[in-house]
C-alpha cells in the first residue's frame, strides 16, 4: 500500500506553515528580550525622576531611552509588517515577503524614531520659556533637598517609592511642576533651599551653638579690650597734673642751674628760658613770658592730652579696625554701627545699616 | 499711614534667642548662602545652558518612562499572544483570552492592588484620565521590581549611562548650583 502523494499546494501550505511558527517564534523571543531590557531601562529612568544626575548622567539616560523607544517601535513596526505578510490578508502587498525588507523596515523605523525624537527634544529646548526652566532649576531644588534629607513632605514620601515616582513623572509631563499642583511651589521651594542651607552650614541650632555664641565671645573679649583701652586712656589723663608739676619742676631746676628764677628774668634772658621750657617738655610759645605758669603747665597738659588719645585712638583702630569714641557701655558697644558690621560680617550676614 | 523703609539686615545682639536668632540671623544667613539659585531662579536667561540642563533633567526620565511602559506592555501582550498560539490555541480561544485580559486591565483600577489608596488618589488630580493615570501608579512597582531584577540579575547592574551609585550625591550639572549645593 502506498501513502498518499502531496500535491504542491498542500507542501506549499506546510512551508507557509512552518515559516508562520518560526517567525512567531522569533517574534516571541525578541520581544520577551526587548520587554526585559526596556523594563530594566524603564526602572532606571523612574529612579532617575528623583536622582538629581549630572548633566553628563541626564544625557547619556536621554540617549539610551531614544535607543530603546526606537527600539521598540521598530519591533512593533516588525511586528505589523510580519501581519502584513501573510498573503492569504492582502495580496496586494506581496512585495512585502522580500527577504531584506524587514531589514529595510526596521532600520528605516529606528532611525526615523531617533530623528524624530531629537528634532523634538532639540525644538522643545530651544523654545522652553523662562518660567519653565525656572520651575525645572525649582524642581531640582525640591528633588536634591527631598532626597538628601527626607522631611516627610509630599515629595519625599513620593520619591521614596516606586509607584509614587511614577506618580511624580505623570505630574512632570501633565503639569510642569513636581510638587502637588495644589502647594505654593514658591514656599516649597523656599523650605527646600532653607533645607540645603542646613545641610551646608547646620541648623538654626547648630549655627547659634557654634557660630553665634562664639562670636558673641569674641565681641565681649573685644569689649573688653576696648575698656582696657579706656583704663589706660583715663589713667594717662590722671597722669596729666603730676606730669605737668614734674615738668615745671625741671624746667625751673634748669634755670636755677644758670643762677635764675622764673620770677626774676630779664628780657635778655627770655629765649634762654623758653629754650629750657622746650627742653624739659612743655611746648610753650617763643613768646611765652617765662613766668607764665599756667600756660606752661596747659602746655604739657595739651601735650600729654593729645598723646593719650593718640596712643588710645591707635590701640582701638588696632583691635577694631576704626577709632571709636570712649565711654561706651556694653550695650552701647554692641549697637555701635561699626561693631554690628564687623559682626555681621564675621557671622556673613548683612549688616543692619 | 507712613510705612517706615525696611531696614537691610538684622540687629545683632548677645541677648538673642535661638528662636529669635532663628527667625532673623539664620533667616539673613539663609538668603544670602541661596543668593546664586535666587538670581538664576529670577532670571534664568542669565544662564542658558544651564538652565536647559536643568530641563533636560526634569523632562527626560519621565519623558522616557512614559514611553517605555507603554512600549513593554504592547510587546508583552503580543509576546502572550504568540506564546497563547505556539502552544497551539486557536485563535478563537486567544481572542477571548485577550478580551478577558483587556478587560481586567481596563477595570484594574478600581481595586486597591499594589499601591496605597493615598497614592491613587494623587494619582486621580492629575489632568489626565484616572484609569490610565492610576494604571500606571499600580503597574510601576512591578514594572520597577522586573526592570531592577533584570537590570542585576541579568544586565550586570548596567546602568544606562549613570552607572555610578554615588552620582546621586554628586554635581547637578549646574555650576552656579554645584557650588551652592556641595557641602562646606
Amino acid at each position: 500500500m502506498t501513502e498518499p502523494a502531496h500535491g504542491p499546494r498542500d507542501r506549499g501550505a506546510e512551508r507557509r506553515a512552518g515559516r508562520s511558527i518560526g517567525t512567531r517564534a522569533v517574534m516571541l523571543v525578541a520581544s520577551l528580550a526587548y520587554a526585559s531590557v526596556a523594563a530594566a531601562y524603564g526602572a532606571r529612568a523612574l529612579d532617575a525622576v528623583v536622582t538629581p544626575l549630572n548633566l553628563t548622567g541626564t544625557q547619556s539616560l536621554a540617549v539610551y531611552g531614544k535607543l530603546v523607544v526606537a527600539a521598540g517601535i521598530g519591533l512593533l513596526a516588525l511586528r505589523a509588517l510580519f501581519a502584513l505578510r501573510a498573503p492569504a490578508r492582502v495580496r496586494f502587498l506581496g512585495w512585502l515577503a522580500a527577504p531584506a525588507t524587514p531589514c529595510f523596515v526596521l532600520g528605516a523605523v529606528v532611525l526615523g524614531s531617533i530623528a524624530a525624537a531629537q528634532s523634538f527634544e532639540s525644538a522643545w529646548l530651544a523654545n522652553a520659556g523662562t518660567g519653565a526652566r525656572a520651575q525645572s532649576v525649582r524642581n531640582l531644588l525640591l528633588v536634591t533637598a527631598a532626597t538628601r534629607q527626607p522631611d516627610g513632605s509630599d515629595l519625599a514620601a513620593r520619591a521614596a517609592t516606586p509607584g509614587g515616582r511614577a506618580l511624580l513623572a505623570l505630574r512632570i509631563l501633565s503639569t510642569g511642576q513636581i510638587t502637588d499642583p495644589t502647594e505654593d511651589p514658591g514656599s516649597a521651594a523656599a523650605l527646600a533651599v532653607r533645607s540645603l542651607v542646613a545641610q551646608k552650614i547646620g541648623t538654626p541650632a547648630q549655627v547659634f551653638d557654634h557660630v553665634f555664641v562664639p562670636s558673641v565671645r569674641s565681641v565681649r573679649d573685644a569689649f573688653n579690650a576696648y575698656a582696657a583701652a579706656q583704663e589706660q586712656l583715663a589713667g594717662a589723663i590722671r597722669a596729666i597734673p603730676q606730669s605737668q608739676s614734674d615738668t615745671w619742676d625741671r624746667y625751673t631746676a634748669a634755670l636755677a642751674a644758670r643762677g635764675l628764677s622764673p620770677a626774676r628774668l630779664s628780657p635778655r634772658d627770655w629765649p634762654a628760658a623758653v629754650g629750657e621750657a622746650q627742653l624739659a617738655g612743655a611746648p610753650v610759645a617763643a613768646d611765652w613770658n617765662p613766668a607764665d605758669r599756667a600756660q606752661f603747665l596747659a602746655s604739657v597738659g595739651k601735650r600729654l592730652g593729645e598723646s593719650a588719645q593718640a596712643e588710645y585712638s591707635a590701640r582701638v583702630s588696632a583691635l577694631l579696625g576704626a577709632a571709636l569714641r570712649p565711654g561706651l557701655s556694653w550695650e552701647q558697644f554692641v549697637s555701635e554701627p561699626l561693631i554690628q558690621a564687623r559682626w555681621s560680617n564675621a557671622l556673613g550676614v548683612p549688616a543692619r545699616r | 499711614m507712613e510705612q517706615r523703609p525696611r531696614r537691610a539686615g538684622a540687629a545683632l545682639s548677645p541677648e538673642l534667642t535661638l528662636a529669635a536668632f532663628s527667625e532673623t540671623i539664620y533667616s539673613a544667613m539663609v538668603a544670602r548662602a541661596a543668593q546664586p539659585i535666587a538670581a538664576l531662579m529670577a532670571d534664568p536667561g542669565q544662564d542658558p545652558d544651564d538652565t536647559a540642563a536643568a530641563l533636560q533633567w526634569h523632562f527626560a526620565p519621565a519623558r522616557a518612562f512614559c514611553a517605555v511602559l507603554p512600549l513593554v506592555a504592547a510587546l508583552v501582550a503580543l509576546a502572550f499572544w504568540d506564546a497563547l498560539a505556539l502552544a497551539g490555541l486557536p485563535r478563537s480561544a486567544r481572542a477571548q483570552i485577550a478580551a478577558a485580559a483587556i478587560a481586567a486591565a481596563c477595570f484594574a483600577w478600581y481595586g486597591p492592588f499594589v499601591v496605597n489608596a493615598d497614592m491613587r488618589a494623587g494619582a486621580s488630580t492629575l489632568p489626565l484620565p484616572a484609569p490610565l493615570t492610576v494604571t500606571v501608579v499600580e503597574v510601576a512597582p512591578l514594572f520597577h521590581a522586573a526592570g531592577e531584577a533584570v537590570r542585576t540579575g541579568l544586565l550586570g547592574h548596567f546602568g544606562f549611562g549613570s552607572e555610578n551609585a554615588s552620582i546621586r550625591d554628586a554635581d547637578v550639572g549646574i555650576p552656579s548650583l554645584d557650588r551652592w549645593l556641595r557641602p562646606a
